[in-house]
């Protein structure tokens, strides 16, 4: 089972389809997993404390669904990391103005 | 790019007001805020929108952690005195790293009451952070009893009360072990998930274990220099729909 689901996202990649993760920590599982086997994804489990920040190289995740981070927060860096940082900080300045809802209960972004 | 970051390059300024203090009714009514990475352009949308930018082909990849109820309260055997256990993490069998309440109270050997006895823990060891290591003695399934006593706790800049507790829980939450939710997801409904699928996206599960540490604010200013906390994943990727 387990391998039949590693199969499948690696089929994804290979048929052109994008890997979409919800939140940062399926992020941080998936590019683990993909740094660690040199860009294939496999079943594995362990302990990570992988920090994505601006110059990490992404290896497995196309686009994601994200909340509103903290500032200075390490998930703003993650994110920063995807999209430069210029473009998160005006995407957070458009949302304050648009009275977006922050943090945990708050809403979402995708960014692809 | 440029890489030499400062913390403050990271700063903004957030109103206070925005902080969400409470979810909203119905989950996948949440705002989307779309963000294209190479142009910068943004779009307003809602969260049930989120399927027009999923194609059949695609793979849609959620962590199925489930938030424990690691607050519990509880009495010191010996003078009766309240105690508050927060679990941190399980280190082997019945032992866990806590933090405990008032913790100069909580000497090794301590032996602390829950529930009426449903749930004893005795400190083993005090740990360099401030915290306790502790074992629990009870007869039956740890999990079970935990989740008759214990308490989920909330973000601390979250300070209103949560009436319904699966609301911070995701609807395909299922391996217990998470300090705190893993929050993109708790927009989905079964029902999108559902029209996903039927839409050709193959649903992926996997979990990673939030630790207490995603709380842990970046104090060093040249951020090369902050170390994260670790967090146990399990990459086996569950596959097939529930």
């Amino acid at each position: 089972m387990s391998d039949e689901a590693a199969d499948t996202l690696n089929a994804v990649r290979d048929n052109g389809g994008k890997i979409v993760a919800t939140g940062t920590t399926s992020i941080r599982t998936l590019e683990t997993v993909g740094t660690k086997f040199g860009g294939d994804i496999r079943p594995d489990s362990g302990w990570t404390d992988i920090f994505i920040k601006p110059g990490y190289q992404w290896q497995v995740v196309d686009s994601f669904i994200t909340n509103f981070h903290l500032p200075k927060s390490t998930l703003v860096m993650l994110v920063a990391s995807f999209t430069g940082r210029d473009n998160i900080l005006n995407a957070y300045q458009h949302a304050i103005e648009e009275k977006y809802r922050f943090f945990s209960f708050g809403d979402a972004m995708y960014i692809h | 790019m440029k890489t030499n970051y400062t913390l403050e390059d990271f700063d903004y300024d957030l109103p206070h007001e925005l902080i969400a203090q409470t979810p909203i009714k119905d989950r996948d009514e949440s705002r989307l805020l779309v963000l294209d990475k190479k142009t910068g352009e943004m779009q307003d949308r809602h969260f049930y929108n989120i399927i027009d930018y999923l194609n059949p082909g695609d793979a849609l990849v959620m962590n199925d952690s489930k938030v424990m109820p690691a607050r519990i309260y509880g009495v010191k055997e010996d003078t009766g005195g309240h105690m508050e256990v927060l679990l941190l993490h399980n280190i082997e069998g019945d032992r866990w790293e806590t933090l405990m309440k008032p913790a100069k109270k909580a000497k090794v050997g301590t032996v602390i009451n829950f529930g009426d006895g449903q749930l004893k823990a005795v400190v083993t060891k005090e740990l360099d952070h401030g915290g306790r290591e502790i074992e629990f003695k009870y007869d039956g399934i740890f999990i079970e009893i935990l989740e008759r006593l214990g308490e989920t706790p909330l973000p601390p800049y979250i300070k209103e009360k949560l009436d319904d507790p699966n609301r911070y829980q995701t609807v395909y939450a299922r391996e217990m072990g998470s300090a705190a939710a893993p929050t993109a997801g708790l927009h989905w409904t079964k029902d999108l998930l559902k029209k996903v699928e039927d839409k050709g996206v193959h649903l992926v599960y996997l979990t990673l274990h939030v630790g207490l540490g995603t709380f842990r604010p970046v104090d060093e200013e040249n951020i090369e220099d902050h170390k994260m906390h670790s967090e146990f994943y399990v990459c086996q990727m569950k596959q097939p729909t529930r």
